[in-house]
């Protein structure tokens, strides 16, 4: 597996716009001087793979700004409570990078819907001097997410804006329930071998009245 | 080859497994040519690894149409190099390319059809007779089921059209999971029975396979045999007899004939990985590659005899395909809010179904105006507490409505209604009629120049009918559990102007290469043998006359059992 290359900001972005602008995994391998291909693996993992050793076969492409966008949002979406931890903490952010870096059409979509909503984000905080999203204090940047998450309830926010909020809390959601805290905290217990699978037990039975 | 063997089976899956294991037992000396890489659960299969261990959490994409850790090499809709087209209502088309096929990762369900299957037209006076009824089918599920082994209801209890499994075979079922029991009691409300579903994995060791542990998806194959499948059960047996050759990474694309053009002579493959073309010779060729295929291989395998495929003079071949029909809806149990946590991994299959319960007048009052019917399930894969949280099964379901939501009341929401949001489903029979039918591509090849299958597709108005019904069923049923519903597909596709899916969605498909008592009609007699070609048998899914309410691989194997039967008999008798 390749080392994460350190492309100039200018080249990384150049990659992401590509995508933004609908292109798909097929232009990067049909065009080999192209400097995204030759610079920064996007290769799927194929349809024969070893089950006991998994691989990520593509390169992380989010820069520094925008992970430290997403891990902020990643807090506002997930904090820490009594119970479990911040999303953060988890590193959930490196997933939502994982799953944005995907060749593949879904997640290529949620690659241009992503990095364009953190975009706007960037221009709204910009209207506040601020240069990126995380550079606002505490209190504006959970403003501005709240306002945000409010017009997608009342059905008022821009398709774009609707689909980053749904699915930037679909993938903070999905990555950090899969882990251990997140499990625990939601109360699944199983992945463990058993002798037999005698049901509920019966304190559960009388909850549910069976 | 130098070898001269008795017999050539093409496929080495659910019903290419059984031949091989009735042929070898009853000494008969097989060459087995698979068209994918030689695979072993005992080593691949992934067991316990949590989602989170795979890359994009055990998501689904275009190389693993069922998540990393799913079973299946080298397939899902598409396999790279060996395209399919369709037109019309649209088909998607599994295909796995590993020994066993795509019993590694099928469901295990493995119920029996009924005697109203085999006979609709003359019982129930629709659709079409087989040529076997159910007496006759009735001592196959047996000696199958012994091999394979199975848990299921009390025979006893088994409602019409819906036989179980005798109580010496079928071993005891596992408990119903919280979720079940709700969907008994509110079966039970609606006069609808409901038991243990027949299903392919074992509760007590057998054949020195161990018993289920009630963890880890079947979906990823089994490394402890617990959940059948043909490596297992069937090739691992076969090649202990010394009777059994394998060729792996063969795919058989023609059958090769004499000059009469009346004898089969062998078949002729592509080697995947030198990409050289080999004949291999035999007494007795029998298809077996999965349903589709070995109607495209007849159509390919043209003889100046037979200018329309190759035992085709029914013009029957790639005709009357079907597959199983479904529904599901997600639904949410207000009950099952705040529940403290307990394993309710269970196997992942229910453990308890309803059968199709409406028959004759009954049926005729409910207004269900089409053949077959459907069975109702809790849908393992669909939320709830069943197995470990992943990316679209649990968290689809649960946010689905939550528009807005995120912070400190997002995880509350998480912990209240984690384990309430899951999915009922239906499986249900399909209208089999001439609208659904595949050709020879005319254009369109594969990467080694073999001519591809084009899939007409077209449900008919009976497919429709039957699938209003279900949801309406459906929507009982929630209302009877209890629940509200979170989400109907359904309504969202009528909307569209498209009342179900493409075809092949449930990956039962089947036909092609019907089974019957007329030549003119059929392309196979009652023991799966062709009409045209005498040493010439198909042992997949293709030989299905109609499609039940059922899932069919238990039906391919028996078919397959009692093909090989017949084989082996007339090979004693000189006759092949």
């Amino acid at each position: 597996m390749s080392e994460k290359q350190k492309l100039s900001p200018n080249r990384r972005r150049v990659l992401q716009l590509m995508a933004v602008a609908g292109t798909s995994a097929a232009y990067l391998s049909n065009y080999p001087n192209n400097l995204a291909n030759a610079q920064v693996r996007q290769e799927g993992y194929g349809q024969d793979v070893d089950v006991n050793n998994p691989v990520v076969t593509w390169d992380k492409i989010l820069d520094t700004n925008q992970l430290k966008n997403l891990s902020v949002l990643g807090d506002l979406i997930i904090p820490a409570d009594d119970k479990s931890p911040s999303a953060s903490h988890l590193n959930i952010t490196d997933f939502v990078n994982e799953w944005v870096s995907a060749p593949y059409p879904d997640q290529l979509k949620d690659r241009e819907t992503i990095t364009t909503g953190l975009e706007r984000l960037n221009q709204m905080a910009n209207k506040k001097d601020a240069r990126h999203f995380y550079n606002l204090s505490a209190a504006d940047q959970a403003a501005m997410f709240d306002e945000l998450a409010k017009s997608v309830e009342a059905g008022k926010a821009s398709e774009a804006d609707d689909q980053f909020f749904t699915r930037l809390v679909y993938l903070f959601v999905g990555g950090y329930y899969t882990t251990d805290e997140g499990m625990a905290d939601i109360g699944y217990v199983g992945n463990v071998p058993l002798e037999r699978f005698d049901g509920p037990p019966e304190e559960i039975r009388k909850l549910i009245g069976v | 080859m130098a070898e001269q063997h008795d017999v050539i089976v093409v496929g080495s899956g659910a019903g290419g497994g059984m031949m091989v294991h009735t042929l070898t037992k009853a000494g008969v000396n097989v060459l087995l040519l698979e068209a994918g890489r030689a695979y072993n659960p005992e080593t691949e299969a992934a067991m316990f690894q949590w989602p989170r261990e795979a890359p994009l959490r055990d998501q689904r994409t275009p190389d693993k149409n069922s998540g990393f850790f799913d079973a299946t090499v080298d397939g899902g809709f598409e396999v790279k190099g060996q395209p399919y087209t369709t037109e019309g209502d649209g088909f998607l088309w599994w295909r796995a390319r590993q020994l066993g096929g795509r019993t590694h990762h099928f469901g295990r369900q493995t119920p029996r059809y009924g005697p109203d299957d085999f006979k609709s037209k003359t019982r129930v006076g629709r659709g079409e007779d087989w040529p076997v009824s159910y007496e006759e089918m009735a001592p196959y599920y047996d000696r199958v089921e012994e091999i394979m082994g199975l848990f299921g209801p009390d025979a006893d209890e088994a409602v019409y059209n819906s036989p179980q499994s005798p109580n010496h075979i079928r071993q005891e079922p596992p408990a119903p999971r919280a979720a079940e029991m709700i969907f008994a009691k509110a079966c039970e409300k609606m006069g609808i029975k409901t038991m243990a579903h027949p299903t392919a994995i074992l509760t007590s060791p057998l054949h020195g396979r161990q018993a289920c542990f009630y963890a880890t998806n079947c979906i990823r194959g089994c490394a402890i045999g617990a959940a059948f499948d043909s490596v297992t059960s069937y090739i691992k047996p076969a090649m202990e007899t010394g009777k059994l050759t394998i060729v792996t990474n063969a795919v058989v694309y023609k059958v090769l004939m004499n000059d009469a053009g009346d004898k089969a002579i062998g078949v002729r493959y592509i080697d995947r990985e030198t990409e050289k073309h080999i004949d291999v010779h035999a007494r007795v060729v029998v298809l077996a590659p999965a349903a589709m295929e070995s109607s495209r291989i007849l159509l390919n395998s043209k003889t100046d005899k037979a200018p329309n495929g190759l035992a085709n003079s029914s013009g029957n071949v790639g005709k009357y395909l079907s597959d199983t029909t479904g529904g599901s809806l997600i639904i949410q149990i207000p009950s099952f809010e705040n529940l403290p946590a307990h394993n309710e991994d269970g196997v992942s299959q229910p453990h308890v179904y309803a059968p199709w319960w409406l028959h004759g007048e009954e049926k005729e009052k409910a207004g269900a105006d089409f053949i077959g019917g459907y069975k109702l399930e809790v849908d393992p894969y669909g939320g709830g507490r069943f197995g470990p949280p992943g990316m679209s099964d649990t968290f689809r379901g649960m946010l689905i409505n939550q528009k807005g939501l995120y912070g400190k009341k997002l995880k509350e929401y998480m912990r209240k209604f984690y384990g309430s949001v899951m999915s009922i489903r239906c499986l249900g029979s399909m209208t089999v009629t001439e609208d659904n039918y595949l050709t020879i591509d005319p254009e369109v090849k594969d990467k080694w120049g073999i001519p591809v299958p084009k899939f007409h597709w077209k449900w008919s108005d009976e497919d429709f009918r039957r699938t209003s019904h279900m949801y309406e069923m459906l929507h009982k049923l929630a209302k009877n559990m209890g629940a509200v519903v979170v989400h109907d597909r359904f309504t969202e596709m009528k909307k569209a102007g498209k009342l179900l899916g493409p075809g092949g969605d449930t990956n039962h498909e089947v036909g092609g290469c019907r089974m019957g008592d007329d030549p003119k009609t059929s392309v196979l007699n009652k023991y799966s043998q062709t009409w045209d070609v005498k040493n010439l048998y198909v042992a997949d899914g293709a030989p299905f006359v109609t499609h039940a309410e059922k899932n069919p691989t238990l039906t391919i194997m028996a078919l397959s059992m009692r093909a090989g039967d017949n084989i082996v008999e007339r090979l004693k008798q000189g006759e092949l």
